[in-house]
């Protein structure tokens, strides 16, 4: 399989990556082998661990005008001479010698392989990079499970003590496994009878697994380490042309997979429906149906989980044609894909703003061809405040600035406050931010441990979409003292506004620019000035990445002047924000050209 | 036939006179006379503003206003910053020498200064590490005030910049790092 050039990801919320220590330090690695001039990075990893996810996070980040990225999926070859600049290679074990070899060689370019770690012998005499995808730390296991159980709509409060380390030893962190059996271990509670979930529902759920995969249950590993993994895929013969999916990405979850879709070749998990249904059997008829409907939904969830995570989200884009020019992929061709440097993205809000509908026709198809490169979400950015004076205390944010940056989040200069909290405080100011929030805790799980995010207080000055703020102590052993926030009932988002001018795709004069570029909307509901916060950038600027020119809260409740001095491409939109909900919303991004057009 | 005696006429001509001279002071009063003025409102001596914040083009740009007096702080391009005072009526002279001050809890700080025409204050700054720790001491709150001859503007009371100002303020290190 394979995406073209420039495609985009679809990039769902559970199928976004969650960054560990030994992803995002793999991530970096990767990324300054691009910035090296390096030509080919291999990266070695145990199934499962979340290879397919950075090359994705990968692609996202280098594909720009400038550099057209092509992703190949199921080790499908084209010929060197005519594969783009930036070429990434999934499930590379597959490949023919001979193709690697030209892989090898090629004296342009930047070409990532993924493979299981007896690939690595394979390249032993090619000239490159290894880059070695990790299991999570344990230190990263706790935000990890966090955000997974947010994810998938799971009850964190459900976890009892040691169910954490129990996941963490039966996965053996590997983050695929860890998907699969959190669910595997609800669902076993639940058939249960049992609120909690315990280690050895856990344990029950690893083994029902292993019992599925036929592998032994007691005494060994209940979950495949990776090296059972590595010897799944056969050495492939010289010259051997892809004819089957090699790694076995996701193995089936605890069999529950029997319900909806079996992988060919997998045994069947009649063990475990049996065990289901003698254990619905002694229940009475009301117990029997919740449990009928936990096995239904969870299976569901699960097979959802397995499609989505681990066989990509990609679509199939058909022939490929790697030398294709860049607006060969759609009007206006702006083809920016890269993220603003930088910065993450919120989730997207949970109700989603009818865009599609609200955006005018001929802006659909754009949208859909370019728009969907940047941000959905805000823009998402930490500010760090350490005590005034505290000269160990300014080092500790300094250190957690240089992690989250290492993790890819975008971190401001860390800020002296007066008035420290007593504990370390984690907020997030939008309730569409507070994935975000727990991704950022556990980018620095090292000096926030499991400080709950909070929504944090605002004052006249409504903060940007997508700030979160990191409180540090006085002292770093301090821990959150705070009760747990209150519940409070959620409002619903406001609704996003409908773009009106300039047109997508819009051709203006450099001059037009100098005098600026009246941005219009309508906004629905609200019409004070402070609802909505404006974004511009320019697209195709410093290594054809986005760059921000301009930001902030308009000062119209339906417009907003920008002056722009460069010709270029930008895009823009509008977050329409509820203070009383504390919820905002984005419009998709619009285009325009200034002082050129399009070529 | 008696002649008049010189008493009398001395008189008549001091009372004709004096008629003529009091004509004036019984006509009636002018209808324009200007109400008596209200007693000169109390300009406060210190107002509270609000913040806002902008990121545009090569710029940084925040502003904490308040109907008596404003105060705008740009940083970049170029390597420099500014803060801008304008306060309404004539509050400010035109075409002076100023001092702009301020007193927080970060630091307190006293920039050199000039009004222009329309009587804006302003002063400027190389964005090097002390002017960015000017700005950061601002955004944690204090008063701002303009001294010098002719200034009867009130002293600005900033708040401090909360959340919003610590994430702009990343937009300035930007600056002084470029």
């Amino acid at each position: 399989m394979v995406t073209e050039p420039n495609s985009t990801s679809q990039a769902a919320g559970n199928t976004a990556p969650v960054p560990h220590a030994a992803w995002t330090a793999a991530r970096r690695d990767i990324l300054e082998a691009f910035a090296a001039g390096e030509h080919l990075v291999a990266l070695i990893g145990p199934s499962g661990v979340g290879k397919s996810l950075l090359l994705r996070e990968i692609e996202n980040s280098l594909r720009s005008p400038e550099f057209p990225v092509l992703r190949l999926e199921r080790a499908e070859w084209v010929d060197a001479a005519v594969a783009p600049q930036v070429l990434l290679v999934d499930d590379a074990g597959r490949m023919a010698d001979t193709a690697l070899k030209q892989l090898a060689n090629r004296v342009v370019g930047f070409t990532v392989v993924i493979g299981l770690p007896s690939f690595r012998a394979r390249l032993e005499t090619l000239p490159h990079r290894v880059v070695e995808l990790g299991p999570l730390r344990p230190a990263d296991v706790a935000a990890y499970v966090a955000l997974r159980l947010t994810r998938m709509g799971l009850d964190r409060a459900r976890l009892a003590r040691g169910t954490l380390e129990a996941l963490a030893e039966a996965a053996g962190g590997i983050p695929g496994q860890m998907n699969l059996l959190i669910g595997a271990s609800f669902l076993v509670a639940d058939m249960a009878g049992s609120q909690e979930v315990r280690p050895e529902h856990v344990n029950e759920a690893a083994a029902l697994r292993a019992e599925s995969l036929g592998l032994p249950a007691e005494g060994a590993p209940t979950v495949a380490p990776p090296e059972m993994a590595v010897e799944a895929e056969p050495p492939p013969a010289p010259s051997q042309q892809p004819a089957q999916p090699a790694e076995p990405a996701a193995p089936p979850p605890a069999g529950l997979s029997a319900a909806s879709s079996q992988p060919p070749g997998a045994r069947p998990a009649v063990p475990l429906l049996d065990r289901l249904r003698d254990a619905l059997a002694d229940r009475p008829w009301a117990e029997r149906l919740s449990g009928v409907a936990a096995v239904i939904v969870i299976s569901a969830g699960l097979g959802w989980l397995l499609f989505s995570d681990f066989r990509g989200p990609s679509q199939p884009m058909g022939p490929i044609a790697p030398q294709a020019p860049l607006h060969a992929l759609g009007p206006p061709p702006t083809a920016e894909g890269a993220s603003v440097p930088g910065t993450a993205m919120a989730e997207a809000p949970q109700q989603a703003p009818q865009q599609a509908g609200a955006e005018s026709t001929p802006a659909a198809p754009a949208e859909q061809a370019t728009g969907a490169a940047l941000p959905t979400g805000a823009m998402v950015r930490v500010v760090i405040t350490y005590p005034r004076g505290i000269a160990e205390a300014t080092q500790r944010a300094s250190a957690l600035s240089s992690e989250l940056d290492r993790a890819g989040l975008s971190v401001g200069e860390p800020f002296p406050i007066s008035r420290p909290p007593s504990g370390p405080e984690l907020s997030y100011f939008f309730r569409e931010d507070r994935d975000a929030a727990l991704r950022v805790r556990q980018a620095g799980a090292a000096q926030l441990g499991q400080t709950a995010p909070r929504l944090g207080p605002v004052g006249t000055t409504l903060p940007r979409p997508g700030t979160i703020e990191l409180g540090l102590p006085a002292s770093a052993g301090a821990s959150d003292e705070r009760p747990p926030p209150a519940e409070e009932p959620e409002m619903p988002a406001p609704s996003a506004a409908i773009l009106s001018g300039p047109h997508d795709g819009a051709v203006l004069s450099a001059e037009a620019g100098q005098q600026g570029v009246t941005l219009s909307w309508l906004a629905p509901g609200e019409t004070e000035p402070g609802c909505c916060f404006v974004e511009v950038v320019a697209i195709g600027g410093w290594e054809g990445r986005p760059r921000e020119v301009f930001a902030g809260y308009a000062e119209a409740a339906d417009q907003q002047l920008v002056r722009l001095n460069r010709p270029g491409r930008y895009a823009w939109r509008v977050l329409t924000v509820s203070r009383a909900a504390r919820r905002y919303t984005a419009t998709p991004w619009r285009h325009f050209v200034l002082g050129e057009a399009p070529p | 036939m008696n002649r008049p005696s010189p008493l009398l006429l001395s008189l008549s001509l001091f009372l004709g006179l004096a008629a003529c001279q009091a004509a004036p002071t019984q006509a009636p009063r002018r209808p324009v006379a200007r109400a008596p003025s209200p007693p000169p409102a109390a300009t406060p001596s210190e107002v509270e503003g609000a913040w806002s914040f902008r990121i545009t083009g090569d710029r940084c740009i925040a502003r904490v206003a308040h109907e008596s007096m404003t105060l705008a702080v740009t940083a970049g391009p170029g390597g420099k910053a500014s803060f801008s005072l304008t306060a309404p009526a004539r509050s400010l002279p035109a075409g002076r020498t100023v001092r702009i001050g301020f007193k927080g809890d970060g630091g307190n700080w006293l920039l050199p200064g000039r009004t222009d025409a329309q009587r804006a204050a302003s002063a400027s700054m190389t964005l090097d590490g002390t002017g960015e720790g000017r700005i950061r001491d601002l955004l944690g709150g204090g008063t701002v005030s303009v001294s010098g001859s002719g200034v009867s503007a009130p002293a600005l009371s900033v708040p401090d910049a909360g959340v919003s100002g610590r994430d702009w303020y990343a937009c300035v290190a930007r600056q002084t790092q470029s």
